[in-house]
């Protein structure tokens, strides 16, 4: 029953565990690899694309700085064209000189070059004040300039003063100059100064802007943006300030690249470029997420590949546990019917793998299992065979005994009878030993084919009570033998599991030899109890009579062996040995302690429940 | 039961009280000793003191150990006798005020300038046709008490003051649209609205276009205290300029802060205050705040040329850029 039972759960364990580890040594190899695939992956997908931005963005910057440097030459080329025309040099040396009318023929001038020119505003400034005295805007003129880093520069040469904060205009303005010299004696008789049009450096900056978050914009000495960078939504032009070390070391004259937050706080990849000409820092950059978003893309791709590998992988570790799961379920299912004593189950694998072998070890052993149980079922039946034949052999040996013995046993009383009172007394008292012989000899017999009978009895075990069994024995000794006083003391309480008319048996001979050896006893006792210990109940019979050699002890349960003479005590001599034949029966046994002349003390075992 | 007797109860008590007194006390007050540094406005509260709130609100002062003290300013209030007097630690006010104030021998040192182009402009009506300085002869001028501005102008645009009838009013935007004045002083984010909501349309001449570049707003404090605490002043100065960034860059937001200080501010005029005034303190020229030796040098010789101060005052007595260059080698170390 446990075997049947037991086995079902270790089959369930057994696949769980080989399922979970399969699943684990997958994922053992599987998840480093991916995990490491994935980080080189990034690490060589980030790296190239952080290397191509950085290239895109350098030659965006240096092809801004180029378009920055044509157009700031040809701002300076243009308004010092302007300033060298013949006509604007001598128009204005002749109303520096002459009347204020004069000034109405340069300011015609300025008009009609303004378009062409491709300034915003033309004014021509006096040289020593720095007034404005003609402009295209006639509310600038009579206002002062004499401070302003153009006119002093244009008053020397053709010069572009960079971005700068117009106080007038209230707006970054870019302003070119150049002298005006008196056609004849090259004295400067004016500063022609040009407002440059911004929107197209803006144009520049915002021209080429391969990705969607590149922006270009510049940076003043003072950190100030004086362009519009594309993603601030304010007017930023020497309003927004930045302080980023990476443009302060621009600014300090270091083109370079960095990465980091931007003017949004976004990470970004930046190249930085000092323009000298422009006295401002160039500053070419695309948001860090877009420029390596590929590379995450890739990362992304093969972690997602990781995860689907790893679950083909976890997918097939499970079919092949199962797979072997389900070969060994015959194996299995053959064990558990070996176990319930079917001896014809055979598995008969196919294939040639180790599963098979062990299919062909079970067939094996179920086949040297089933070979050894025919044999040793053969030897029980021989053996029961002979036991049959010797009891048969005994019983009728018994009973022809019998016949012979009646016969002595009758003809001895009729001969006694036949001779009356004359006959001598000698030959009377042979004739009485020849009756008593053939009773004895009667007895002996009864008690083998008793003997014999209960090695045959079908055993019926049940709860019997102990106690009472031992009183009503004890109460039947005292009837038989009324001129005796034996003090019996049982236990109160006492139940076995057994065979009640066996169990009978047991205790008219236990108690029957201490009866019978406490005859040399004062005063006889002779009590019963029992203990109980590892599922055995032991029950003990002990008495103060004769005892007996510890050394014979071996010899007690042999039948027809006798520790003490026929004279001393009757007895057949298989009383024990009967004794322990039921007991034995039972599952139990029997053990015997005593000494010469102390008494003696019967206990015998048996477990407390029957099998 | 522990009786009160046992020592132990009570050294645990007093345990207990420092535990919980310890950072009750730090909470309350400040994580660290604050010096306190009282600034004289040189007005009542209005945007034209955006960054020192900016830098108040965003918490530079208290990052940088500073806990401020404003004291507001007035028509009655001599700034430079608030500072000079030690009433307050810094003050604002403008260039040539300083550069008199030190020709009188008063103790006081610019260390910053906010406004680096003054504010002080020149209204008339559009359509009296007075849109230049050299048209001013024959006409009627209002103007404040101090008129070395209205000198400044005329001297550099070659105009005969003795020819500009100068008159004082309390109301000067009322004297314009009565006729009783031609021209006007006034503030360019004040009256050209007050004006234009009259109704009428308006010139405007700022004294830079012709030759006057007067510093208006600038941080100044005494020698005196700055011997004792450079580097509070150091850090004060770095905390307002900050400020000032802020305030500029979140023009936006200056309405609000000032209505913390001044709840009667009037958001749409403080608006407008701060939108007209970030062309005259961001000019882009130099980094915030600093001063340069040739604009003291320029409102010196003007002075000078007036006869307000005397002919050997040396402007650089007026004057620190220390402060602003420790400053911007600062930033540019640390970045932000």
């Amino acid at each position: 029953m446990r075997s049947t039972r037991s086995l079902p759960e270790h089959g369930v364990a057994l696949r769980h565990r080989l399922s979970s580890r399969f699943v684990a040594s997958v994922l053992a190899i599987l998840v480093p690899v991916v995990v490491v695939q994935v980080a080189v992956a990034d690490r060589l997908g980030t790296d190239g694309l952080r290397d191509a931005a950085r290239a895109g963005l350098t030659n965006s910057a240096a092809e801004k700085r180029a378009a920055i440097s044509a157009w700031r030459d040809d701002r300076r080329d243009a308004v010092a064209v302007v300033a060298g025309e013949p006509v604007m040099r001598s128009l204005v040396a002749r109303a520096v000189a002459g009347p204020a009318a004069a000034w109405n023929e340069v300011r015609e001038l300025l008009r009609l070059r303004l378009r062409a020119s491709g300034f915003t505003e033309l004014f021509v400034l006096e040289p020593d004040s720095g007034r404005i005295t003609a402009a295209t805007e006639p509310g600038d003129e009579g206002t002062l300039r004499e401070d302003r880093e153009y006119f002093l520069e244009g008053r020397r040469h053709a010069y572009v003063q960079p971005v700068y904060y117009s106080a007038h205009l209230r707006a970054a303005a870019m302003t070119a100059a150049a002298p005006i010299r008196h056609p004849r004696s090259l004295s400067v008789v004016g500063v022609l100064a040009g407002r440059v049009d911004l929107p197209v450096l803006q144009a520049i900056l915002n021209r080429g802007a391969g990705r969607s978050s590149s922006d270009a914009f510049l940076v003043n000495p003072s950190g100030l943006f004086v362009s519009q960078p594309r993603f601030w939504p304010e007017p930023a032009a020497f309003r927004l300030t930045t302080r980023l070390p990476d443009v302060a070391r621009c600014l300090a004259g270091t083109s370079g690249f960095a990465e980091g937050p931007d003017y949004r706080e976004v990470n970004a990849l930046t190249v930085l470029m000092w323009l000298p000409e422009m006295q401002a820092c160039l500053v070419v950059k695309v948001d860090r997420a877009e420029a390596l978003g590929p590379a995450r893309d890739l990362t992304e791709r093969l972690a997602w590949a990781g995860v689907v590998s790893g679950a083909a992988g976890v997918g097939l570790a499970l079919l092949l546990s199962a797979s072997i799961a389900r070969r060994l379920r015959p194996v299995r299912a053959g064990l558990e019917a070996l176990g319930r004593g079917e001896r014809g189950v055979r598995i008969q694998p196919g294939g040639h793998d180790e599963l098979a072998a062990l299919g062909h070890a079970f067939d094996d052993m179920a086949d040297a299992v089933s070979d050894g149980e025919a044999r040793l079922l053969e030897h029980a039946r021989m053996l029961q065979a002979a036991n049959t034949e010797l009891d048969a052999f005994a019983y009728s040996v018994s009973h022809d005994l019998r016949a012979p013995l009646r016969a002595i046993d009758g003809f001895s009383r009729s001969v006694v009878r036949a001779l009356g009172e004359e006959v001598d007394p000698q030959i009377r008292d042979d004739l009485g030993r020849v009756c008593r012989a053939a009773g004895h000899m009667g007895e002996l017999i009864d008690d083998l084919l008793r003997l014999s009978r209960i090695s045959r009895a079908a055993l019926v075990p049940q709860a019997v009570d102990v106690t009472a069994l031992a009183h009503d024995v004890a109460t039947e000794l005292a009837r038989h033998d009324p001129a005796r006083s034996v003090e019996v003391e049982v236990e109160d309480g006492m139940t076995v599991e057994a065979d009640p008319s066996l169990l009978r048996i047991v205790f008219e001979n236990l108690l029957g030899n201490a009866w019978k050896f406490t005859r040399p006893a004062e005063h006889p006792e002779v009590h019963v109890g029992s203990t109980t210990h590892d599922g055995f109940i032991d029950v003990c019979v002990s008495d103060n009579g004769a005892g007996f050699d510890p050394a014979y002890t071996d010899k007690l349960f042999r039948p027809f062996e006798r520790l003490h003479s026929a004279a001393e005590y009757e007895g057949s001599g298989i009383g024990l040995a009967t004794v322990q034949r039921i007991i034995g029966r039972h599952g139990g046994s029997v053990q015997a302690a005593a000494e010469l002349g102390h008494g003696a003390a019967f206990t015998i075992s048996l477990p407390r429940r029957s099998r | 039961m522990r009786g009160l007797h046992d020592p132990r109860w009570a050294i645990g008590l007093v345990a207990l009280l420092f535990a919980l007194g310890a950072p009750g006390c730090g909470e309350g007050g400040s994580p660290r000793s604050l010096d306190v540094v009282t600034v004289q406005l040189r007005w009542t509260h209005q945007a034209q003191f955006a960054g020192i709130y900016a830098a108040i609100e965003q918490g530079f002062y208290r990052d940088a150990g500073l806990e401020i003290r404003m004291l507001e300013g007035g028509h009655r209030i001599d700034l430079v006798d608030r500072v000079a007097g030690g009433t307050a630690d810094v003050g604002v006010e403008s260039g040539p005020a300083l550069l008199r104030a030190r020709d009188a021998g008063r103790d006081v040192r610019a260390v910053a300038v906010i406004y680096r182009r003054d504010p002080l402009v020149y209204l008339t009506l559009r359509s009296s046709g007075i849109t230049k300085p050299q048209q001013f002869e024959g006409h009627t001028l209002d103007t404040e008490a101090d008129i070395a501005p209205v000198v400044a102008l005329a001297t550099a645009n070659g105009v005969d003051l003795d020819r500009i009838k100068i008159i004082h009013s309390a109301d000067n935007v009322a004297s314009l649209l009565s006729g009783k004045a031609d021209i006007i002083t006034a503030f360019v984010m004040n009256e050209p609205y007050r004006i234009r909501a009259a109704g009428q349309d308006v010139n405007v001449m700022f004294p830079d276009d012709y030759g006057v570049h007067f510093y208006a707003d600038t941080l100044f404090t005494t020698d005196r205290y700055l011997h004792g605490n450079r580097e509070v002043v150091q850090r004060f100065v770095t905390a307002t300029l900050d400020g000032w960034r802020w305030a500029i860059e979140h023009a936006a937001a200056v309405p609000a802060l000032v209505r913390r200080f001044n709840p009667d501010a009037d958001l749409a005029h403080e608006a407008r205050f701060i939108e007209e005034s970030i062309p005259l303190i961001n000019t882009g020229e130099a980094p915030i705040g600093a001063m340069s030796a040739g604009a003291w040098d320029a409102m010196a010789r003007t002075l000078r040329r007036q006869g307000v101060v005397a002919e050997t005052f040396d402007p650089a007595d007026v004057y620190t850029n220390e402060l602003i260059e420790a400053r911007v080698g600062g930033s540019e170390a640390g970045g932000s």
